[in-house]
């Protein structure tokens, strides 16, 4: 049986295509070795003064780790990250899933509009439009300050979450809704008890993609608190950088940055696929 | 020599050792309208398909036009095939679509907008060209996939169950459409379908196929009047036959036998019923079509082989023009049609005529119909699909 | 319930614009005369060197990045569309590239690429038995525009291909199995049918790839400024001039010039693509 699969299956194209994959999954693979290597490197793996760097450390430890899980800054910063993301969740859920609710449903005159200014914000660059930001912010008291940097994270994430959320609001049938209303429900109470608990899923997605979205910012957080006295951790972990320090703790620090992300993107990669590729391709 | 020629073909998957396609001899006239007939999964498709050349043939030999093509790839066989979900290029025009295969032989330039007028003219899309096939009805959409392959003049034209997405009216019109098409260019063409009435009235002969085995190949009428069994029996005619167990019976004359169920005995024509004393005693099964049961009032006189049954109406379901009535007899159920001057309602009793003549007996076990004292049909015997010894 | 987010939105893409067009055309160094409006800025930028060499990097980086990350997208959608057992889990690690921060992308090949002692430069140096020597001494690669730019374009292209191959497998999985056995049956090869039904069929999302992500590679900050901190692209002017020289000014002005060249090769790319496939199929 399975020498009848095999001879089937050997052939030129099938052979090329194996060789290709098995040259993807280790392009993809090696930078994320990487990574984890440095953070469970040794001393000695990483200072061989002259000697060629070990591609699997002599002694691998987790050391690293438990030094910056030690360390106050880290805590800080990451709190700080936290907190931001958190506040980003908040405003732009809040003012992102009425708006995608109300999009979904009826006809706006002003929808076009927000649509195409949607798209318009795509095309500015992150730096260029931190400018004018940074400027009015300073002028509002909002620099250096946790509201501050989560409006700027919200205005960041709301074009996803009116995407997401509007393709959510548009798959649940409008019947339901009508229905309710027959068997005697309240606007309020159908939205509460019958669209809510629907589309939750749907909604904890976009949220999570905001999470992820604030955690991972770097060029606004940079322009508005780089400066001052909050921290995020992609700031904490430049700023480490530019001390020169050993790889292992770069790369620990990096892992924590990234692990949140790496495990919530695999469990939202799903809606991810609908989301982006169903706008993207017009 | 017959123009497609189907010899012993077999077909299995790797996976199961069992035979989708078992033995199929089939030989297929030019010019003919041939159709597959049968009901899901019983390997009409698939024989469709090793006809393209789009599925491979495990064992047996196919010929086309003189050549054994079981080898070549489909693109080398000069087949056209219409599938059942039409598969036009959704990014072509109609013009584009119906061109395709002529651009990609490379034919010139004036030579494609030639057929491709004809073709147009011929299924009347002439001013459909530049739509796209989602602007398009459904009919529309079909004709055009029929005109992507026409057009091409090919050897053999293959359509696997054209009309099954249409709606009905549609069906219907393209039915008669694709009649029309077949009698003006006279291709061969090997059609696929569940459909028994569209079998009926578009071939030329109809091979019905049952569990990848071919059981009868004839004409319509001659599959008709001669189902070979039950299943063919049961599977052509609509409302369809119905199937009574009976005992064959000396009838009043001893030198004439008649068929007994359920308190009644039918009388059958007089060659037939001296050829069956012979069977006396057997137990078959009768089939009898409710065309063959006639409303007493609507029977102008008497034959022979008629007979007066009492039943009870069960079921009353208007068709139209008429009736279709479900009686029971004891324990038996039959189906046949009244005309719409009588208004039979459900636990009435009604007063029925049925012509023993066209009985068809079966064999109990083997389902197969027992053909004896039948008239001798040499037409019969010559529109048989198998290969002549 | 509507209103705020509107608000929200078009309220900072106002303030957006607003203050590029005013502070672009402000000439911070004339003092209290002149000032606004005034056109100094952008004959400065024009006139220097820096700005001149950022313009032409950053049109390579997009002219050479956008391709590149259609192909590797390609590619990693065709892997993807066979069926085959652990198909699934494949996927979802092709799409780690995303799932890991930018920036930590940036530094880990900031660290690889290190000088003296680096991943790379010891690979190059045949100090790993499996590969032959092919320098004498380590190489300096954030030294050379080449190099450096050339890196971070890779870890760009690294970065983003999943998306490129999300949107490319979605289209690949639109092309219904019967098309190609109909154009088989009309007589096409596998080239045919590449030619005139996958390419046209799947052109759109292609579309959809060059146009997103040529946009992306005009945006891009991240990488140039972790790797390739000498040799600007106009993102990573804009961040020298505003952050460390605090001439809003110019900084303005090289961004008013950064999203009119991003408009303006969004619109051509959108008009020679219809052309292409206008072109692809005709009788």
């Amino acid at each position: 049986m399975i020498r009848q699969w095999w001879r089937l299956h050997i052939n030129r194209v099938n052979v090329v295509w194996f060789v290709v994959m098995l040259l993807m999954i280790i392009v993809v693979a090696l930078p994320v070795y990487f990574m984890i290597k440095y953070s469970i490197s040794d001393r000695s793996s990483l200072l061989t003064g002259g000697e060629a760097i070990p591609l699997w450390p002599h002694h691998p430890t987790l050391r690293t780790y438990f030094y910056i899980l030690s360390y106050p800054d880290f805590y800080k910063a990451a709190f700080i990250s936290f907190k931001i993301a958190f506040l980003t969740i908040l405003i732009s859920m809040m003012v992102g899933v009425p708006a995608s609710y109300v999009l979904a449903r009826y006809h706006i005159p002003g929808k076009a509009v927000l649509l195409v200014s949607l798209i318009s914000i795509r095309l500015f660059p992150d730096i260029v439009s931190i400018i004018p930001v940074a400027i009015a912010f300073a002028k509002l008291g909002l620099h250096d300050t946790y509201i501050g940097a989560a409006l700027a994270h919200a205005l960041l994430a709301l074009p996803y979450v009116l995407y997401i959320c509007m393709g959510i609001f548009e798959s649940i049938p409008s019947d339901l809704e009508r229905q309710a209303a027959i068997l005697g429900a309240g606007k309020g109470q159908t939205l509460l008890r019958i669209v809510l608990p629907i589309s939750a899923t749907g909604l904890a997605a976009a949220a999570i993609y905001t999470f992820l979205l604030s955690w991972d910012e770097f060029i606004f957080s940079y322009f508005l608190l780089g400066l001052g006295e909050l921290r995020t951790l992609p700031l904490y972990l430049k700023q480490k950088m530019s001390y020169s320090p050993p790889q292992d703790i770069i790369m620990a620090i990096s892992m924590l940055l990234s692990l949140p992300v790496i495990l919530f993107t695999l469990v939202l990669q799903k809606y991810m696929r609908s989301g982006m590729t169903a706008g993207a391709v017009k | 020599m017959s123009f497609v020629i189907l010899k012993n073909i077999c077909k299995h998957y790797e996976d199961g050792k069992e035979l989708v396609v078992r033995n199929i001899n089939l030989n297929i006239e030019k010019g003919e309208f041939l159709t597959l007939l049968g009901p899901s999964g019983c390997g009409k498709t698939t024989i469709l398909n090793m006809i393209a050349g789009l599925e491979t043939i495990t064992s047996g030999d196919l010929i086309i036009d003189g050549k054994m093509v079981n080898h070549i790839p489909a693109r080398y066989r000069n087949i056209g095939m219409v599938f059942q979900s039409y598969a036009l290029f959704p990014h072509m025009t109609v013009d584009q679509n119906i061109a395709f295969g002529l651009k990609i032989k490379k034919r010139s330039r004036l030579e494609i907008f030639d057929k491709l007028d004809w073709v147009k003219q011929l299924l009347h899309l002439n001013d459909k060209g530049k739509s796209y096939p989602r602007e398009l009805s459904g009919g529309e959409r079909q004709r055009v996939a029929l005109g992507r392959s026409l057009v091409l003049d090919p050897a053999v034209l293959l359509l696997d169950e054209p009309l099954s997405n249409l709606d009905q009216e549609l069906r219907e019109t393209m039915t008669t459409e694709l009649k029309r098409i077949h009698q003006e260019v006279h291709n061969t063409m090997v059609y696929v379908t569940h459909n028994q009435m569209e079998a009926m009235r578009m071939s030329d002969r109809i091979a019905v196929i049952r569990k990848g085995e071919l059981i009868q190949c004839a004409t319509p009428v001659r599959i008709f009047s001669h189902p070979k069994n039950r299943f063919v029996a049961g599977f052509i005619g609509s409302p369809a036959m119905n199937m009574v167990p009976a005992k064959v019976v000396p009838s009043d004359s001893s030198m004439e036998a008649a068929v007994e169920f359920n308190g009644i005995r039918l009388h059958m024509e007089k060659q037939k019923a001296q050829a069956w004393m012979t069977m006396c005693g057997k137990e078959i099964i009768a089939g009898i079509r409710p065309q063959q049961i006639w409303h007493f009032r609507d029977r102008d006189g008497r034959r022979h082989s008629d007979t007066d049954v009492e039943m009870q109406v069960m079921l009353v379901e208007p068709l139209g023009d008429r009736i279709m009535v479900t009686a029971r007899l004891q324990d038996q159920d039959f189906v046949f049609l009244v005309t719409t001057d009588h208004l039979p309602q459900p636990k009435e009793m009604i007063r029925i005529v049925i012509d023993g003549r066209n009985l068809h007996l079966f064999d109990t076990e083997t389902g197969e119909r027992i053909e004896l004292g039948e008239k001798d049909d040499s037409a019969a015997a010559a529109s048989s699909c198998l290969r002549l010894q | 319930m509507f209103l705020p987010t509107f608000l929200y939105l078009v309220g900072f893409l106002i303030l957006i614009f607003y203050y590029l067009v005013t502070l672009s055309l402000t000439n911070a160094d004339a003092g209290l005369a002149g000032g606004f409006p005034s056109l100094a800025n952008y004959r400065y930028i024009f006139i220097s060197a820096e700005f001149r060499s950022a313009f032409l990097n950053t049109v390579l980086f997009v002219l050479i990045g956008t391709p590149l990350e259609l192909i590797a997208g390609l590619v990693l959608a065709l892997i993807i569309h066979k069926q085959f057992p652990l198909r699934g889990w494949v996927r979802s690690f092709f799409i780690i590239p995303l799932a890991i921060p930018a920036i930590v992308s940036a530094i880990i090949l900031y660290i690889l690429f290190a000088y003296p002692n680096g991943h790379v430069n010891n690979l190059l140096m045949g100090q790993y038995p499996f590969f032959p020597a092919i320098l004498e001494t380590p190489f300096n690669f954030r030294a050379s525009a080449f190099y450096s730019l050339g890196i971070s374009l890779i870890g760009k292209v690294w970065r983003d291909m999943p998306i490129s191959m999300l949107i490319l497998l979605a289209g690949l999985t639109s092309i219904t199995q019967d098309q190609y056995a109909a154009a088989e049956t009309m007589g096409a090869s596998e080239r045919q049918k590449f030619r005139y039904i996958t390419l046209p069929l799947l052109l759109p999302s292609i579309a959809s790839v060059l146009l997103i992500r040529s946009i992306e590679m005009w945006k891009e900050f991240i990488f140039p400024y972790f790797l390739a901190r000498r040799y600007r692209l106009m993102g990573t002017l804009i961040e020298e001039l505003y952050h460390d020289w605090h001439k809003t000014g110019e900084a303005t002005a090289v961004s008013v010039v950064l999203v009119a060249s991003i408009i303006l090769s969004a619109i051509l790319l959108f008009w020679f693509l219809k052309r292409f496939r206008q072109a692809l199929i005709r009788i």
